[in-house]
């Protein structure tokens, strides 16, 4: 730790942190346009040089991104050579800024607009024209609003550091500089959008949030994205039940501040599929919409014909990696007590590909959440296990917590499940596997999930729902317990963090997380694997 | 009257090539490189231009020998001969490596060897593209007969020179800025600290950067040694013969040698033939565009950097650009403004909007749409940019052209707006007399004008 003095106050703080950073942490605001916590410093927006004491009773003047802390180091963040420079960079960087707040998508988080209001001038003693060069079209992802840039290179420096493609650099010279891609390579990586987010202003964009509504309707929502197993921290924005933005929340030890492309818009295939709002059961062959009791009904009656057939543990149970932990661990117990079965399996869905930046994100080739924690929870056997056991007879019942909507079976696992007496299936939309049950319960998307998952490292972090389900879709592990119950097992309450409870008492590596240890930046398990950090 | 110097200057003999080794090695060249390789050891060498009081010709006026002192105690090192001449009004270095080459590639050997330093580079402004053609010629001639590769003249000794055509803009020359360039990326100037080329330079290792005249006046010293270098000029205004490049209305344009006693008006009026059609001098820019300039009543002084500087001008690059009564000096300071808004290089906020801001002022004062307000506020933009930016370019072509010129010919530019049109009124009545305006030190080009206001401002 070190002692420093901040406008004749003194103050304790990190030995070797970074000024801005230390200010914030003391509540102090350094306004700053170029510097931002995940990237080098760079020093070229000026907003925030400070006094800072160079020889005994004499002050300079200072970038304050570029100070680490040193004990005994004084500052003036309040002299009246600060505070004009501050009003100065603002000048400048209004006079050419084309002030279009009332249709820029970053209104509202905008720090231009936020300095300007703290130590700006309120009116302008620019008379000459200001430089209007035209938008451009970056890449897939992203527009750059040209005339709104103030050039602090935060996403050429994003390119250099973080993706290592470098697509993008300054083009010109001067007053004429502008931010371009090179030719005709667009910026085009797969993690492209975060520029649009370190963006101070409107000048990057991305495609996906423009003209959309302003961006303090928003309910915000902190949870874990779903696209793959490296499970990177995500604010949701919400408006009236539908997911408009996913941003990446900081987490040093998972994603640091970035999310990959795919996970950012991965949402729109979670909201657009065609949701099941009611249960279905199977009538003279056909699905057909059921009430829940109708649906219930048919449900237990078929396992209860399953497991008074021949044979000793004929129902199996097959977990998914988009559930939670806690409805996992619910499946097993529902298994293993109602059904009275040893058989648990995991579905697995084909990898994709992996990929890691040069500084260090990773994408994970599973590209399903909880693998991980859903095994942990299952203790489970392969998906072929279970095929086979359908295949020589032992199994004949199954009961399957889908709600992965981009998996479609294979032929094999068709025609084994085609054989099954009995197929119940947990579902979000009609998906091969449903189409194939005898009864489908409408389950819920991870965005409406209450709950904790497993990341490929072994981190466990908590999703809060954005939304409730639509229709008559109820949650996975309320299901669950209505089962249970209707087969005379009770399996709990219906809190997700009482689940935990039960998991930290019975899960090997578990042991002792609760909610509050979990907090928003997770918790690792005593398991093995990787505990270095993914993100970078 | 001062006497004109023949020491970097001296006459090539008839008809040689100034590439041409041979004639180089028949005048006796490459001897300062043999009784520095051969009879010196680095820290005499050192000790050799500490003592000769030399200070860099690059503009800034630092120190050659301190420069070398403050190289860190790291290896390997790199020397970077800093030959991107683009300051208005400044052409001596152009002189020098059109016409002594091996001079040159003689000084920086000198130099690599002292600081231990085993691969240099001479970077050289894009445009001088046959100069280039000529240098790389040279370092040829002097790899092939030992001077430069390894075992240079049997001492151990290894170095590498090579020759890096400039990026093509003024930013290249500014040394952390040619550093970047050199390594290939935009030349950004960096930032200072941490980045002081002698600690972290080139490839992040210490780097020395040297102007091409200081390398030449390298070789000169160990020449004739520093006691007979030192003789020459004065400690305070720097040792040795300098370069000063007349151009402008004078009668007769060029580069002219003496040492820094000279004063301005002998170089105006002896050197160069006075001013043409027999003018009056309104006004002279004593070293390149960005050093402050100098009223007639200011031109009895000597060219050192210390006089310069007690004007609260400087010595800088010792381009000297001569303007008559006729000039207009709101289209001169126009020019200059145009010169530092085309060439910021936009890395950081201040330069890069406030410097173009400035100039579309001062065109619209030029177009006779000068407001009352304008003068003011160029002096309040002026007042925003300095010493808020990465490099010194915001300041020095900046804001100190303007700030001086605007303030020591205050009635000039009021007149133009006051009339709504360019006028170039009568010499005496165009500028400020020295008791008008006020210099704040210690940086040049901080003037201000003396008024009742201004006093009760402090």
């Amino acid at each position: 730790m070190a002692t420093i003095t901040i406008d004749e106050k003194q103050y304790t703080v990190e030995e070797g942190r970074n000024l801005i950073d230390a200010a914030a942490d003391l509540g102090i605001d350094i306004p700053h346009f170029c510097y931002h916590p995940g990237l080098a410093p760079d020093g070229n927006c000026r907003m925030c040089l400070t006094e800072m004491e160079i020889r005994p009773g004499q002050f300079g003047i200072v970038t304050s991104c570029t100070i680490r802390i040193k004990d005994g180091m004084n500052f003036r963040f309040n002299s009246p050579a600060v505070l004009d420079n501050r009003k100065g960079i603002m000048e400048f960087l209004l006079i050419n800024h084309p002030l279009d707040c009332p249709w820029c998508d970053q209104a509202g988080e905008c720090k231009l607009q936020d300095h300007s209001f703290d130590h700006g001038r309120g009116h302008s003693r620019f008379v000459e024209t200001k430089r209007v060069p035209p938008k451009k079209d970056l890449g897939p992802h992203i527009t750059l609003y040209t005339t709104r840039c103030i050039l602090c290179q935060r996403c050429t420096r994003f390119c250099d550091e973080i993706t290592g493609t470098s697509e993008l650099g300054v083009v010109q010279m001067g007053s004429k500089s502008e931010i371009a891609t090179f030719e005709d390579v667009p910026l085009d990586n797969k993690m492209s959008a975060n520029v649009a987010d370190i963006c101070p202003v409107g000048a990057l964009v991305t495609k996906d949030f423009l003209y959309k509504p302003r961006i303090w309707h928003y309910e915000k929502v902190d949870t874990v994205c779903p696209g793959c197993a490296t499970g990177c921290n995500t604010t949701l924005e919400i408006l009236h039940q539908k997911v408009y933005r996913t941003k990446p929340r900081h987490n040093e030890e998972v994603n640091g501040y970035w999310m990959c492309d795919e996970g950012r818009f991965c949402y729109h295939g979670w909201q657009d599929v065609d949701r099941m709002k009611a249960p279905l059961k199977r009538v003279d062959g056909e699905l057909a919409q059921a009430t829940w009791p109708d649906a219930m009904d048919a449900a237990v009656s078929g396992i209860q014909a399953v497991l008074d057939g021949e044979g000793d543990s004929a129902m199996a149970v097959i977990g998914s990696p988009v559930a939670t932990n806690e409805e996992n661990y619910l499946l097993r117990r529902l298994g293993a007590e109602a059904f009275g079965s040893p058989w648990t399996g995991l579905d697995r869905k084909p990898d994709g590909e992996a990929w890691t930046s040069k500084s260090g994100f990773h994408i994970d080739a599973d590209k399903t959440p909880n693998t991980r924690g859903a095994r942990d929870m299952l203790g489970a056997g392969s998906l072929e296990d279970i095929l086979r056991g359908i295949g020589d007879g032992s199994i004949r019942g199954l009961y399957v917590l889908g709600g992965d909507i981009g998996r479609t079976l294979s032929t094999e696992e068709a025609e084994a499940f085609r054989k099954l007496e009995f197929l119940v299936v947990h579902d979000v939309h009609r998906s091969d596997l449903a189409e194939l049950a005898d009864v489908v319960f409408p389950g819920t998307i991870p965005f409406e999930k209450n709950g904790t998952m497993t990341n490929g490292q072994g981190r466990v972090q908590r999703l809060n729902p954005a939304f409730p389900p639509p229709g008559g879709a109820r949650e996975d592990g309320a299901i669950l317990r209505y089962v249970g119950q209707r087969m005379g097992v009770d399996l709990g309450g219906t809190d997700p963090a009482g689940v935990l409870e039960e998991i930290a008492g019975n899960v090997e590596g578990y042991a002792g997380l609760t909610y509050d240890l979990i907090g928003d930046q997770g918790a690792m398990t005593g398991g093995e694997g990787p505990s270095e950090a993914a993100g970078g | 009257m001062a006497a004109p110097l023949e020491i970097l200057t001296a006459p090539l003999p008839a008809e040689t090539d100034p590439g041409d080794i041979d004639a180089y090695l028949a005048g006796g060249g490459y001897g300062a490189v043999r009784k520095a390789l051969k009879s010196m050891s680095q820290a005499e060498l050192i000790e050799e231009i500490n003592a000769s009081g030399i200070k860099g010709r690059g503009g800034a006026g630092f120190s050659t020998g301190m420069k070398w002192n403050l190289c860190a105690d790291r290896f390997p090192r790199y020397l970077c001969a800093n030959a991107d001449e683009s300051e208005p009004g400044s052409f001596k270095d152009r002189l020098l490596l059109e016409s002594k080459p091996h001079q040159i590639i003689e000084g920086m050997i000198i130099t690599s060897y002292a600081l231990g330093i085993n691969l240099g580079y001479i970077y050289i402004r894009g445009e001088f593209f046959q100069i280039i053609d000529q240098m790389e010629a040279a370092l040829a001639d002097a790899r092939k007969h030992g001077f430069l590769g390894a075992d240079i003249l049997d001492t151990g000794y290894d170095l590498e020179l090579y020759v890096h055509p400039g990026a093509g803009a003024y930013i290249c020359g500014e040394e952390t800025g040619l550093i970047e360039s050199l390594e290939g990326n935009r030349p950004y100037p960096r930032l200072k600290p941490p980045y002081f080329p002698a600690a972290i330079g080139l490839w992040g290792q210490p780097t020395i950067v040297n102007n091409v005249e200081t390398m030449a006046q390298i070789t000169t010293i160990v020449d004739m040694g520093a006691e007979a270098y030192k003789a020459i000029g004065s400690e305070e205004d720097t040792t040795g013969p300098r370069l000063f490049g007349l151009c402008g209305h004078v009668n007769k344009p060029g580069i002219y040698e003496y040492d820094s006693e000279v004063t301005l008006r002998e170089l105006i009026y002896d050197a160069a033939g006075g001013i043409r059609d027999g003018n009056r001098l309104k006004g002279v820019i004593p070293g390149g565009i960005s050093a402050p300039i100098l009223t007639p009543e200011e031109i009895d002084t000597p060219m050192g950097f210390g006089a310069l500087g007690k004007l609260g001008s400087m010595g800088g690059t010792g381009g000297i650009i001569v303007m008559d009564e006729t000039t207009s000096m709101v289209d001169a300071l126009l020019n200059a403004s145009s010169f530092a808004a085309h060439e910021s290089c936009g890395q950081c906020t201040p330069c890069r909007e406030g410097v173009p801001w400035m100039n579309d002022i001062l065109r619209r004062i030029r177009n006779g749409q000068g407001r009352e307000e304008d003068l003011d506020l160029l002096l309040d933009v002026c007042k925003q940019i300095h010493g808020h930016t990465v490099c010194v370019f915001g300041q020095a072509p900046g804001v100190w052209p303007v700030r001086t010129i605007l303030v020591k010919y205050w009635p000039e530019f009021r007149a133009c707006i006051e009339r709504k049109e360019l006028v170039v009124p009568p010499l005496e009545e165009s500028y400020l007399r020295p008791d008008q305006y006020e210099h704040i030190p210690p940086v040049p080009g901080n003037f201000r004008l003396k008024t009742e206001e201004a006093d009760a401002a402090g």
